[in-house]
């Protein structure tokens, strides 16, 4: 982010907080029209100006603004901003092997032809047939790519006993939350987690075309 | 070089699999198989499918499959990926090349796979795809190990790679042979009922000597995707302690778990054609997925009546086009156990294979599926076998009776990963109990059917590094002879009969050496000198020297065997020079002939070559 562009953003939202207030003003009630429209005019220059950040940042394309590194630097030395406590991963990356976990799922279990497909016009028996396509494809291949266990390995509906220095990312509380642990309550859901991560990885990391991802190629029969 | 670890390979049928036993450590651990699993994808699984696909130079973008060891893309795919996407371009796709390995009708250096191909620049030949499966195990197995361990070295292992005990001299040389030109170096064979054994020794530690006594013929029963291989193994006492011996060895049968699989399969889509559905090729693809896949669910759960099967739709309406179907018990019943396992007697065995006058030209598939006869027809043989050899009926006399038609196994150890089906287990148990006059035989319990043989293997050359641990008296499974021609007077209409010279005898141990010197052979210099070759896995008493009249009737050709001496010096060529033969089994298992000049020092190898008919 350039430093015009942030002096310009602080002296629009002056400009609308201004008008908000006088909004309370004794006596400006006849002016409300004209006030509104005034805000109204303003808050679309702040947005306009938020897009344009926006798209200032993506102008990189495969590098994202917090991991340019250098413009980082530059922006230290000049103002004093708030540095990001992670530096988020390359999405490009992540994107691409998400694309192709999903690919995986299509290939294996036909996922994404069962999401896709119109569910509306087939009677349960059909859906069902479909159901069990995916099912059986994808159970294999999860199980094959993943051990998953259960985070909780007994019934579901019995009571739980929470210690002090439980998970939050292994159990999730609902309902009354307060107070101080243990926790006592029942488990409504005995939640999943993976003990061995086994995927297949991407070989080239970098999509050939970035705005055309493939999830599956079209098949072609030559004879 | 000091060898630390030993590696195990299996290269199977259908598929292989590698494990390694590193110096301190207890038990060998699987070494997992990174291979590309599709476009641009690449993983590990701990088998590598056996099967290596050629793809076209477009079929695949630049780049997209590329090994993480290599620098270039392939121009080749081994492993999953490569049978799962070659099942649909079956021109471009290789499998079962070991069965082609060991198939004496055809020339196994040839460039003839994928057989039948209209596809001729992509083909490859037996020899050449057994290589190319080796050098991507080993290449893997140093891939990984060397991202653990920098300083991780294939040169300081010792490395086992496994045969089936079916394959003859030529076969294992052939293998030993490709090993090496992978880049292996000198490997060490193994029979693979052997290395499963071994498996067991290992799972057991010492309990094993609980397990099985004197006295105990142990049946390894080893049924993988595509072959099925016996061997017997007894267990006897010498000097207070308990030593064992592979005493005989079946022979290659093209049957498994894939017959099974396509078994079920047919009854399923007749059942759905009766119903009216049709299935494309591809579909049916999947039905022999979605049958293996109900057939083990049902095996593993006995309390489940039938198995849902789903087919999906070639297209992308899954809803309109879905097909789903059930595998009864019932079927299951009839089709695996009753039609692969049947009760049959030990007298029903399977037809000996009659050459037709026309026949395809392919892989030698059993015509009999039944499992039960070929059982049946190992166990007699096996018989003939030790009945052949005065020490082997002392090992075994005081279980033999004099009027036993067959080698009655005391216990069972099962290997393969069809066995992981109790039910088949069971049944093969009950067969062989039906045999003995309702005697029980018991079950070795053994784990990990499917990489029981890599281990094993991992195992043995373990143990052969350490000097400890117990090992299984062996030796060549198969006797050899050398054709000659008989001297008779020519008689219109009338083959005079080969006779056959006994050079290697059964039971032969690596590392040791025959020498016929009463029998002086005259050799032909300065031209190729050619000899028949034959074999026999039920002669276990012919000595060396031996001479059998009729060769044909009882042996089984090999190869021949070729030999080319240059003149001797100041010798004109078509001289001929009296030699003597010497058979020698290296320290590696594989077999060499040599001929001796018998008035020099002067030695000749004689190549085996494979007969092209």
């Amino acid at each position: 982010m350039t430093k015009s562009l942030k002096i310009r953003i602080l002296t629009g939202a002056l400009f609308v907080t201004v008008l908000g207030a006088i909004h309370w003003v004794p006596g400006t009630t006849p002016y409300a029209t004209t006030l509104s429209a005034l805000t109204l005019i303003a808050g679309l220059y702040l947005l306009l100006l938020a897009l344009l950040t926006r798209s200032a940042s993506s102008n990189g394309e495969q590098k994202l603004p917090y991991l340019d590194t250098e413009s980082q630097r530059s922006e230290t030395d000049t103002v004093d901003t708030i540095k990001p406590a992670i530096s988020p991963p390359d999405t490009t990356f992540i994107d691409a092997e998400i694309l192709n976990f999903l690919g995986l799922l299509q290939e294996k279990g036909r996922f994404v032809d069962f999401a896709m497909g119109d569910i509306t016009k087939f009677d349960d028996a059909q859906v069902g047939a479909a159901a069990r396509v995916v099912h059986q494809g994808c159970a294999r291949f999860i199980k094959e790519a993943f051990a998953i266990e259960s985070v909780f390995e007994g019934e579901e509906g019995s009571a739980i006993d929470l210690p002090p220095d439980y998970r939050p990312e292994e159990y999730r509380l609902v309902g009354k939350v307060g107070g101080e642990a243990p926790f006592s309550g029942k488990v409504l859901h005995k939640g999943w987690k993976a003990t061995d991560v086994r995927l297949p990885h991407l070989i080239s990391a970098t999509p050939r075309d970035p705005k055309r991802l493939v999830i599956a190629p079209a098949e072609v029969e030559l004879s | 070089m000091d060898k630390v670890f030993s590696l195990g390979i299996d290269l199977g049928t259908s598929n292989s699999a590698a494990a390694m036993s590193s110096e301190g450590e207890d038990s060998p651990s699987i070494c997992e198989n990174t291979q590309i699993l599709g476009s641009n994808l690449v993983g590990a699984h701990r088998t590598l499918a056996s099967a290596l696909y050629i793809p076209h130079s477009t079929e695949f973008a630049a780049g997209s499959i590329q090994l993480p060891w290599s620098r270039d893309s392939e121009d080749q795919i081994i492993g999953n990926f490569a049978r799962d996407h070659g099942a649909q371009v079956p021109e471009r796709l290789v499998t079962s090349a070991k069965s082609w390995l060991c198939n004496p009708h055809i020339d196994r250096k040839a460039a003839t796979l994928p057989w039948n191909s209209t596809i001729t620049e992509t083909r490859v030949s037996p020899f050449e795809t057994s290589q190319r499966l080796l050098r991507h195990v080993k290449e893997s197995v140093c891939y990984s190990a060397s991202r653990e361990n920098p300083d991780w070295n294939w040169e300081s292992g010792h490395i086992i790679l496994t045969v089936p005990a079916s394959f003859d001299e030529v076969a294992r040389s052939l293998t030993h042979e490709a090993a090496e030109e992978a880049g292996l170096g000198r490997v060490t064979l193994l029979e693979e009922p052997q290395a499963a054994f071994y498996a067991w020794l290992a799972h057991c530690g010492n309990s094993w000597r609980r397990q099985v006594g004197a006295g105990d013929s142990v049946l390894v029963c080893d049924v993988g995707g595509g072959t099925a291989d016996f061997s017997l193994i007894s267990v006897s006492e010498e000097a207070g302690s308990l030593t064992l011996e592979r005493i005989s060895v079946g022979e290659h049968i093209l049957l498994g778990g894939d017959n099974m699989d396509l078994a079920l399969a047919y009854v399923v889509r007749s059942q759905l054609e009766a119903d009216g559905k049709s299935l494309d090729a591809w579909q049916y693809l999947s039905l022999i997925h979605g049958a293996r896949s109900a057939k083990e669910r049902l095996f593993a759960d006995p309390s489940l009546e039938d198995a849902p099967i789903a087919i999906p739709s070639r297209g992308s309406g899954l809803f309109a086009g879905a097909i789903t179907t059930r595998l009864s018990r019932d079927t299951l019943q009839q089709i695996t156990v009753e039609g692969f396992l049947p009760l049959t007697s030990i007298s029903d065995q399977p037809a000996e294979r009659t050459s037709v006058g026309l026949q395809e030209f392919g892989l030698a598939y059993e015509s009999d599926p039944v499992l039960s006869k070929h059982l049946a027809r190992f166990l007699t043989r096996s018989l003939t076998n030790v009945r052949s050899n005065p020490g082997l009926c002392k090992r075994l006399s005081p279980h033999l009776s004099d009027d036993d038609t067959f080698l009655r196994p005391t216990a069972v150890l099962f290997n393969g990963g069809v066995f992981d089906a109790a039910p088949l287990r069971e049944r093969v148990l009950q067969l062989l109990s039906s045999w003995s006059d309702g005697r029980p035989v018991r079950e070795l319990e053994s784990a990990q059917r499917d990489l029981a043989v890599a281990r094993g293997a991992a195992y043995y050359g373990a143990s052969q590094l350490s000097g400890e641990g117990i090992r299984i008296k062996a030796g060549t499974a198969r006797s050899y002879y050398i054709g000659l021609e008989a001297s008779m007077p020519a008689i219109p209409g009338f083959k005079p009969p080969v006779k056959a010279l006994c050079v290697v005898p059964q039971g032969m141990e690596e590392g040791s050496e025959t020498r016929l010197a009463s029998q002086e052979f005259g050799l032909l210099t300065g031209q190729t000198v050619g000899f028949r070759f034959f074999s026999s896995s039920v002669r276990a008493g012919d000595k060396v020297g031996h001479v059998l009249d009729d060769a044909e009737r009882d042996l089984k050709e090999t190869s021949r065997l070729e030999i080319n001496l240059p003149p001797l010096e100041g010798r004109p060529p078509g001289d001929v020079v009296p030699v003597h033969l010497q058979g020698l089994i290296t320290e590696l298992g594989t077999l060499e002939l040599w001929m001796h000049h018998t008035r020099s020092n002067q030695k000749w190898k004689v190549e085996f070559k494979v007969r092209t008919e």
